[in-house]
């Protein structure tokens, strides 16, 4: 087991906003978290990659218990995030953004560059925008860039959040056939999602969130063809199609 | 009045410190006493004192306490940071030197000038400078207070460096001469304190006092309930400004010669430092504030715990002080760091002003991924059907007539006419075109990053639209404040829940109904018919709206601690307290589990019932599809779809473009 | 004329040179945190005292020349830089950082920067009295040539030079080197900077370390230049540095070294119109202007934006 999160409790002052949430992700799947606005989904993830204090519960990433270990240590135990909005620092190139992906990696500096080559692959527009500010891309390029980035940590495990936000429908679909490429390539994948059916199609695995509680999970393929599912988060009311 | 009477009499106050809500809560008869033994000890106790001490009694400590109440309008009311507040003292006493001496005006004569004088300075001061940053602010006055002191040191007329002597006392009154004795002007400082303390209460609990406390807690949201917050910002500058003038006038009546050095910036620090060490906001606090701050230094010059003190400091510092007030300064300024990282709010704190200084933390954003209780949740909707059946059988004051809805004529409520909003070179939305008739549920959705949120913005006057209009009830109303707007007749929620967390759900709903008021500070300080009609009929409806939205049992209930369900039916419940004629709700299902939903739906529906049109920005599309009488589609910034749900479902482009399954058909 | 204009023009750069390595450090400060730094003048003052008693244990007592001035300047300017920043270091763990951790509001924090600056004020007061300390003479104070009859001195283009490349290094460390990128990502977005492995402690420290060595160097000069020292001698150059970085745009490197520059001349043309006695309040008057017209600044606020 990759990561494991057991009975994890988070509180926004005083109100809850996670209530107790187990779940796994095994090595080399893709698992997805999909909810109404709300629901707790970045919450998870924040709290996962560190950046939000736990109240009560575990979280263990490859074994080790890893709740209150700073963001930044995580990331050099192979945690990466792109985060919701993607997180450009709009006054950084391309390139500058990509290396702060490899901040902490100062004594790896071959297996950056090879990882730089394997990002330049997988998002050619990077390599040609690379000089250009990360404030002056495109909605979908800035999502290139996002996992890009979270890539260049050498992960393994990635974390995206809501990828498909504010994209067109091409460009949805050409962001989740990267996705799967990279798990393909063996970086295991926890995917938040508000576009459900694209997350549940190409997920391994689903848990679905609502108001900070787990209340289903099973393999995708079965919530997609789940009428409560359809019906709460496939806009199941908007006719079959 | 019982105890629970008066608990509940504390608690309505909204805004209470822990020393009123003891008040409030003590029998009649303890309350007089305690009320008569202070006086007694206020008024009686400098007589025994000797010359010196009463000397000292009048200055520094009145003068701090009057100063420092001043000073608590504009940091603990209003929340402005002023690192100048000695140039309004400046001002005063200059005023009324430059009077007596050169124009040989009556010293008396002089006070309501003196006051004046630095009221409008307060204005002059803050018509340029308050529309800026908090922390630029401080700065700004900062300046100020030197520019002040500097232009006394260069203007002949004033004295120069040398300042004013030979300020003429003032005449005796009622058989008391103002000479050189002390205690003639302790008391008459006690009468300035009293209607001080008079002014700074009256307006607390009134509609200033509710504004003040909102732009704190929010600006951007108290602006969209219709606060004027400029105007109301400038009142607090006003008010402790003119505070300053008055004690400026006690003091050059008094002590008879100023010059500029009678107000360096030290000054300022030293009455913010009490205000801080006390409590921002607290009355109570900041009068025990600055008492300590004036008396204690004095009380120790003498004292051998004073000289132990200071011999610990010289051996620590390497300095010769022989007393403790040289290093008085030093203290007040360990102090500030001392109360901000250990107790920010103060000795003596206001609630409210405790639970926003204390744990801002990520809770700033209220909202983001919070939950309900289920069980509450349960309650209030089990409640809610409660009420509205209730309503339905007899004629409770909760009717839906009682909804403040506000007149409008003609079909078409809100139009907006091809509004294109660009940020830079970004066009987050594109020619969109929406009409929306009287009595609708308009729906509103599209993909997150569509441009939803952003008609909402234009609408309430957050942004200003590129191009295009947009008309309420035939009225154009582009590119107006959002006060205004929310004047004009439309109330907006919002997608992150902006209550303003500190205060009880009842002071939120306050807030609202303030929108339709008019009593200002003249109004609420003289206690005119209007305002205190206002502020029956203003509690009565907020009440009620609290019970028409489900959640009245919790009005006395800081808004931060209700649930997520109960935040979203709150800032509703606010939002029509403005009395719209159209209300905008942004995403008011997200985050809530299919039981609040139902209930949200049910609300929806009463509200529009009871007259109101509403605008619904939703991504839940079972909620829109069965509650909507009308839906607009938007992708990337265009309208690219509008009609009745049914239509909607089956539009091509819908499904592509929202559910973005097309090109991936499977 | 002519000639005066052009003497007040350089006694402005001068002047102005000083406010600018002050303002780099509330820029830099205001960038990462967004928060003004009041107590920054009195890391300035740090450095102005740890300047004068590095030349007297140095024994400087009369002017120096060649080799024995070359490292006699080097040795005052690194004590003041060393002290003022580690000076920075200690306000920001003892009185910052428990605030940051609370996430304390904007005005919690202010208030903790000016009862930290009374306090080092007063500290240094009550140590060394309330009465200006004068400084030994190390530079020979002559003129080195002129521009249009503008007398232009040795200790004038030592603190014109030697501001302009500190300033220089400063913008190349935080736009070339890993930490510089670390500061500008925390600056843009802290909390995806941790995401990306950066320290937020780390780089807020180092944000203060880089505004202490600056205004410590800004001490040493201004000594050098004043010869005078003072427990407050630090609040008028402070707030005219903020001015400069405000009118440069706050959390903007090479803003702050222009603003600096241009209020310097601002207010040195502004006294010789109106009377030197006026020229504090001229620069107030700039700072309400800007703030009021273009509260952003000449340059544009947020640290790094402007190059990229």
């Amino acid at each position: 087991m990759l990561l494991e999160l057991a009975d994890v409790v988070v509180h926004y002052g005083k109100v809850q906003a996670l209530k107790g949430i187990s779940l796994t992700v095994e090595q080399g799947e893709i698992v997805t978290l999909i909810g109404g606005n709300g629901a707790g989904k970045s919450t998870t993830l924040k709290t996962i990659s560190g950046l939000r204090p736990v109240t009560s519960g575990r979280i263990r990433f490859e074994g080790k218990d890893i709740v209150g270990t700073p963001a930044h240590t995580l990331v050099e135990h192979g945690l990466a995030q792109a985060p919701e909005g993607r997180g450009i620092f709009p006054g950084m190139s391309v390139m500058e953004n990509l290396e702060m992906g490899a901040y902490t990696r100062t004594k790896a500096p071959k297996a950056v560059a090879a990882d730089l080559a394997r990002v330049f692959d997988l998002f050619p527009r990077l390599q040609e925008r690379r000089k250009q500010p990360g404030g002056t891309l495109s909605g979908g390029e800035q999502q290139m860039l996002a996992i890009g980035r979270a890539l260049m940590t050498g992960p393994k495990l990635l974390l995206l959040d809501e990828p498909s936000m504010g994209l067109a429908p091409k460009l949805v679909a050409q962001i989740f056939d990267i996705v799967t490429e990279i798990n393909r390539q063996g970086t295991t994948i926890l995917l938040v999602e508000q576009n459900a059916a694209q997350a549940l199609r190409r997920a391994h695995r689903a848990y679905v969130l609502e108001t900070g509680r787990i209340v289903r999970s099973d393999a995708a393929a079965a919530l997609l063809d789940d009428d409560s599912v359809r019906a709460a988060y496939l806009g199941g009311d908007v006719g079959e199609r | 009045m019982s105890l629970a009477a008066r608990a509940a009499a504390a608690r309505r106050v909204g805004v209470i410190d822990p020393v009123s809500r003891w008040w409030v809560r003590q029998h009649r008869l303890l309350r007089w006493a305690v009320a008569a033994v202070g006086l007694l000890v206020v008024l009686g106790w400098p007589l025994l004192l000797s010359r010196y001490s009463q000397t000292i009694l009048f200055f520094p400590v009145a003068v701090y306490v009057l100063l420092a109440l001043g000073l608590n309008v504009v940091v603990g009311s209003a929340g402005l940071l002023d690192l100048g507040y000695v140039a309004f003292f400046a001002v005063g006493a200059y005023t009324t030197a430059s009077l007596t001496t050169s124009h040989h005006w009556a010293t008396w004569a002089t006070l309501p000038v003196a006051v004046l004088v630095a009221l409008v300075a307060g204005v002059v001061l803050g018509a340029p400078t308050l529309r800026l940053r908090g922390d630029y602010l401080a700065i700004v006055t900062l300046g100020f207070g030197e520019i002040v002191r500097i232009v006394a040191q260069n203007t002949d007329s004033l004295g120069g460096p040398r300042g004013i002597n030979n300020i003429p006392h003032p005449a005796s009154v009622g058989g008391v001469d103002f000479e050189l004795l002390p205690l003639p002007y302790y008391y008459l400082a006690l009468v300035a304190l009293g209607v001080t303390l008079f002014v700074v209460t009256r307006l607390r609990d009134a509609r200033v006092g509710r504004s003040w406390a909102a732009v704190r807690e929010d600006e951007d949201a108290a602006e969209a309930m219709g606060v004027h917050t400029f105007t109301m910002k400038l009142w607090a500058f006003a008010i402790g400004a003119s505070v300053g003038g008055l004690a400026g006038w006690l003091y050059a009546s008094k002590v008879t010669f100023i010059n500029p050095d009678t107000f360096p910036f030290t000054f300022s620090v030293i009455i913010l430092a009490a205000v801080v060490l006390g409590g921002m906001g607290s009355r109570a606090g900041v009068i025990a504030g600055a008492f300590a701050i004036a008396a204690l230094p004095e009380y120790l010059r003498d004292a051998a715990a004073g000289q132990w003190i200071t011999d610990r400091l010289n051996w620590i510092t390497g300095g010769q002080a022989r007393t403790i007030t040289e290093y008085r300064v030093l203290l007040f300024g360990a102090a500030l760091v001392a109360m901000m990282v250990f107790r920010p709010q103060g000795l003596i704190p206001s609630r409210q002003r405790a639970a926003e200084l204390v744990d801002a933390g990520p809770t700033a954003g209220l909202a983001t991924g919070g939950t309900p209780d289920e069980a509450r949740v349960e309650d209030a909707v089990e409640e809610l059907s409660e009420a509205l059946a209730t309503r339905a059988d007899d004629a409770d004051p909760v009717t839906d007539a009682a909804l403040p809805v506000a007149a409008t004529a003609g079909d078409r409520v809100l139009e907006l006419r091809e509004v294109t909003m660009a940020f830079g070179g970004v066009v987050a939305m594109s020619e969109v075109s929406l009409t929306v008739e009287r009595g609708q549920i308009f729906g509103i959705i599209g993909p997150n990053g569509a441009g939803k949120t952003t008609i909402f913005n234009c609408v309430t006057g957050v942004f200003r639209p590129t191009s295009g209009s947009v008309v309420l009830n035939g009225r154009d109303i582009t590119g107006q404040k959002p006060h205004r707007i929310t004047e004009a007749g439309i109330a907006r929620t919002f997608q992150n829940i902006r209550l303003f967390p500190n205060m009880s759900a009842l002071g939120n709903v306050l807030v609202g109904t303030d929108a339709r008021h008019r009593t200002s500070v003249p109004g609420a300080l003289l206690g005119l018919p209007r305002h205190r009609r206002e502020e029956r009929t203003g509690r009565a409806e907020a009440e009620r709206l609290l019970e028409y939205v489900g959640i009245g049992a919790h009005r006395h209930d800081v808004a931060r601690n209700l649930s997520y369900g109960d935040q979203r039916r709150l800032e509703i419940a606010r939002a029509i307290a403005t009395g719209p004629s159209i209300l905008l709700l942004d995403e008011p299902a997200a985050g809530m589990n299919p039981t609040e939903k139902r209930g949200l739906i049910d609300l929806i529906r009463q509200i529009r019932d009871s007259g109101l049109t509403v605008v619904l920005i939703e991504h839940d599309m079972g909620l829109v599809m069965s509650v909507c009488d009308r839906v607009a589609v938007l992708d990337f910034g265009q309208k690219i779809a509008e009609g009745p749900p049914a239509e909607i479902q089956q539009d091509e482009r819908v499904i592509a473009a929202y559910l973005g399954v097309a090109d991936d058909a499977s | 004329m002519q000639h005066q204009f052009w003497q007040v023009t350089i006694d402005g750069l001068t002047v102005g040179s000083i406010y600018a390595l002050i303002a780099l450090g509330y820029t830099m400060v205001y960038g990462v945190l967004r928060l003004i730094n009041f107590a920054h003048s009195e890391i300035f003052m740090i450095g102005v005292f740890a300047a004068l008693f590095t030349m007297h244990a140095l024994g400087v007592d009369s002017e120096r020349t060649g080799l024995a001035l070359g490292g006699t300047l080097v040795a005052v300017v690194a004590a003041a830089m060393v002290a003022s920043a580690t000076a920075a270091l200690v306000m920001e763990r003892i009185a910052y950082r428990p605030l940051r951790r609370r996430g304390a509001p904007r005005l919690a924090a202010l208030i903790t920067a000016i009862g930290v600056s009374f306090f080092l004020q007063e500290l240094f007061a009550a140590r060394y009295g309330r009465d200006y300390l004068g400084f030994p003479r190390l530079l020979k104070r002559e003129t080195l040539f002129k521009i249009f009859g503008a007398e232009v001195k040795t200790q004038m283009v030592l603190v014109i030079v030697g501001a302009v490349v500190l300033a220089i290094c400063l913008d190349r460390f935080v736009a070339g080197s890993r930490l510089g990128r670390g500061i500008r990502a925390t600056a843009q977005d802290p909390e995806t900077a941790a995401l990306m492995g950066v320290n937020i402690d780390r780089v807020v420290m180092l944000t203060f370390v880089l505004g202490g060595l600056l205004a410590g160097a800004a001490g040493a000069l201004f000594g050098i230049f004043f010869e005078l020292a003072r427990f407050d001698i630090g609040f008028l150059p402070g707030i005219k540095a903020f001015t400069a970085a405000v009118l440069g745009g706050i959390g903007n490197i090479r803003g702050a070294l222009i603003g600096g520059l241009l209020l310097g001349l601002l207010e040195n043309w502004g006294g010789t119109v109106l009377g030197g006695q006026w020229i504090d309040v001229f620069a107030f008057t700039v700072l309400v202007v800007v703030l009021m017209f273009r509260p952003t600044g000449l340059l544009g606020e947020a640290l790094g934006r402007a190059r990229a």
